[in-house]
């Protein structure tokens, strides 16, 4: 296995991350220690990096969701994931002021109108495995959902009220 | 006017102060210390205008001394005993010799300047320290905190915080014992350092103790309990001539060792930070105007030998850590900050009752640097490049071999290395790969 990634401490700063991709280019990932995530960009054999990028906490958690592939995920990797037949499993929390809260599930029409499926409800550290229809969503309740490729975003504007690429 | 009142118009003055450093992007305490000069006891006042908010220094000069306890409540919290001990050849050698060398330079500056003893030995502790806090926000603002020479600056500030635990405690042994009769000095020095043994040694066995006493505590009990032990302790070490601050420090030592460390120093930042500002203003409140000039040129001289000798000591640590003329000369000039720490061996200098000078020096000191230093450090690549002509080539090092993997700081690392699935190797140091070839 190729060395890809080094990591250390950075003393009142935060800690670093370093990627050397296969053309040489590296990436480090700065997670300061104040949530912000920043990113650089070192051309191959660059001391100083070309460009960075800094994002704040829920930003960061976006980007990563997209490199994760839970938003798109190219056709060859599709096809590297036939068994699971391109159900991705994903988990979404409902915010104070998600229109979701305080319906149920049934209500919401959630398998009719997105095609995802709920599989579990964490709510207080407990699991609630395959709620019913009747089931009532609560602020603080993480849902843990299987989901189709391109069915995520309608769930996630029914859930969060939010267009997705909103902030 | 009502002490409330005249509270509150300092920490009004401190809020526009600090707004001025933010636009100015420059570090906040000498702006608090030169507040506290303006609108001091000592402060200006012109025919019609009087700006002396504070006439009777009582009241910030107690917040002020709480600030300061818990600023080294923090640097005790913070000192990494652990991290120092797996630290690379590299860092020990940098850090090393960029205090030896500064504080002989600053060492040689004061005896230039007529000082001797112990003004000398308060001058190398002004001129060598830099502040942590500063060069964290330099590194930040001029986003290199993912260069390669970033680890070592930091891996140096950690060797410079060790120095200052040790040189704080030496220095007020030597200070508030009386140093007059040899004899008084051994006995105080005796005691004090029974004390310190004493409060390490209580700290360590009761650490069990206070872990559970602090364990599920409210909010408000958890603060309580904390503060109690730092004034108490603090206090205590003052009545037998050890510094309130070094008592401070060494409660910090102790609880850096319980299991809340990180709990406490979420809760009580914002009690530091609103104490500490007060702390730089009452020191600059307490220096009177007259002095300023007469060590005007001192402190210009000061600073240019600490420009001179942070950027030399820069390049010998970049060159034994195998890095470029750029980034030893970027290093050199980041690390040059001086702040929070040279202000604390000025206020330790005057409670040793030493030459009232060192105060004014101190302050005038810090300014220029803090205003100076970040503008060094931006344009650091540009001075590389302008004297390259000069020194001619830079004879480039390998980078010394990268201590073994260690495996301190657990958990969460084993997390991320699970959670990154693939990923290959782990440096903790970071030493390998983020280290570059020698020659640029």
């Amino acid at each position: 296995m190729r060395e890809t990634m080094t990591e250390c401490d950075l003393p009142g700063i935060g800690r670093k991350y370093t990627f050397t991709a296969s053309g040489g280019e590296r990436l480090a990932i700065v997670v300061h220690q104040t949530g912000t995530r920043e990113l650089f960009i070192f051309p191959p054999g660059a001391e100083e990096p070309c460009g960075g990028i800094a994002f704040e906490d829920d930003e960061a958690r976006q980007i990563g969701a997209i490199i994760g592939g839970a938003y798109y995920k190219p056709k060859i990797l599709e096809d590297l994931e036939v068994s699971l037949q391109g159900i991705a499993i994903e988990w979404f929390q409902i915010g104070p002021a998600a229109p979701a809260r305080g319906k149920s599930i049934g209500e919401l029409q959630i398998r009719k109108r997105t095609g995802v499926s709920i599989i579990d409800i964490i709510r207080e550290g407990q699991s609630l495995p395959n709620p019913g229809p009747e089931t009532v969503l609560e602020e603080g309740d993480t849902l843990v959902v299987a989901a189709k490729h391109g069915q995520l975003s309608a769930f996630k504007t029914l859930i969060t009220g939010r267009q997705p690429g909103d902030a | 006017m009502t002490p409330i009142l005249e509270l509150g118009l300092v920490y009004a003055v401190l809020a526009l102060a600090g707004l001025l450093a933010r636009r100015l992007g420059t570090s906040a305490i000498p702006f608090f210390v030169a507040a506290g000069m303006l609108v001091g006891p000592h402060g200006l006042t012109l025919s019609f205008l009087d700006l002396r908010v504070v006439r009777d220094p009582a009241v910030v000069d107690l917040l002020g001394r709480i600030g300061l306890l818990l600023l080294l409540l923090f640097v005790g919290l913070e000192l990494p005993v652990s991290r120092l001990l797996q630290s690379g050849q590299r860092i020990v050698v940098g850090g090393v010799t960029y205090v030896a060398l500064n504080a002989a330079l600053s060492a040689a500056y004061g005896l230039l300047l007529g000082w001797e003893g112990l003004e000398v030995l308060a001058l190398v502790g002004i001129m060598s320290i830099s502040s942590s806090a500063i060069v964290a926000r330099i590194l930040i603002d001029l986003r290199r905190t993912a260069n390669p020479e970033t680890e070592l600056i930091l891996g140096i500030i950690t060797i410079e915080d060790v120095f200052l635990a040790v040189y704080l405690t030496a220095l007020s042994g030597i200070l508030l014992t009386g140093a007059i009769q040899p004899a008084r000095l051994l006995a105080g020095a005796a005691l004090s350092l029974l004390f310190i043994a004493g409060v390490v040694a209580a700290g360590h066995a009761g650490r069990r103790l206070l872990d559970r006493a602090l364990a599920d505590l409210p909010q408000e009990l958890f603060l309580l309990l904390v503060f109690a032990l730092v004034l108490t302790v603090a206090g205590a070490g003052e009545v037998l001539h050890v510094a309130e601050a070094v008592g401070a420090l060494l409660v910090g030592l102790v609880l850096a060792g319980t299991a809340h460390r990180e709990a406490i120093q979420e809760r009580l930042l914002p009690v530091r930070d609103l104490t500490a500002a007060v702390f730089f203003f009452a020191f600059g409140a307490a220096v009177p105007p007259a002095g300023l000039w007469a060590v005007a040129l001192p402190a210009i001289g000061g600073a240019a030998v600490s420009v001179a000798g942070s950027f030399l000591a820069g390049l010998a640590a970049g060159w034994w850590g195998g890095h470029s003329f750029r980034a030893s000369s970027r290093l050199g000039m980041t690390i040059l900050a001086r702040g929070e720490f040279s202000v604390m061996v000025a206020v330790l200098a005057r409670q040793g009752g030493l030459d009232s000078r060192l105060q004014p020096f101190a302050a005038l000191y810090v300014l220029i640097l803090a205003l100076a230093s970040p503008s060094l450090a931006r344009h650091a690549n540009a001075i590389a490049d302008a004297l390259r002509g000069v020194a001619g080539r830079w004879p480039g090092r390998r980078p010394p071999a990268p201590p073994a993997p260690t495996t301190a700081s657990g958990a969460g690392q084993q997390a991320v290395a699970a959670g990154a699935g693939r990923a290959g190797r782990h440096d903790r140091t970071g030493v390998g790969k983020a280290a570059m070839g020698g020659s640029f």
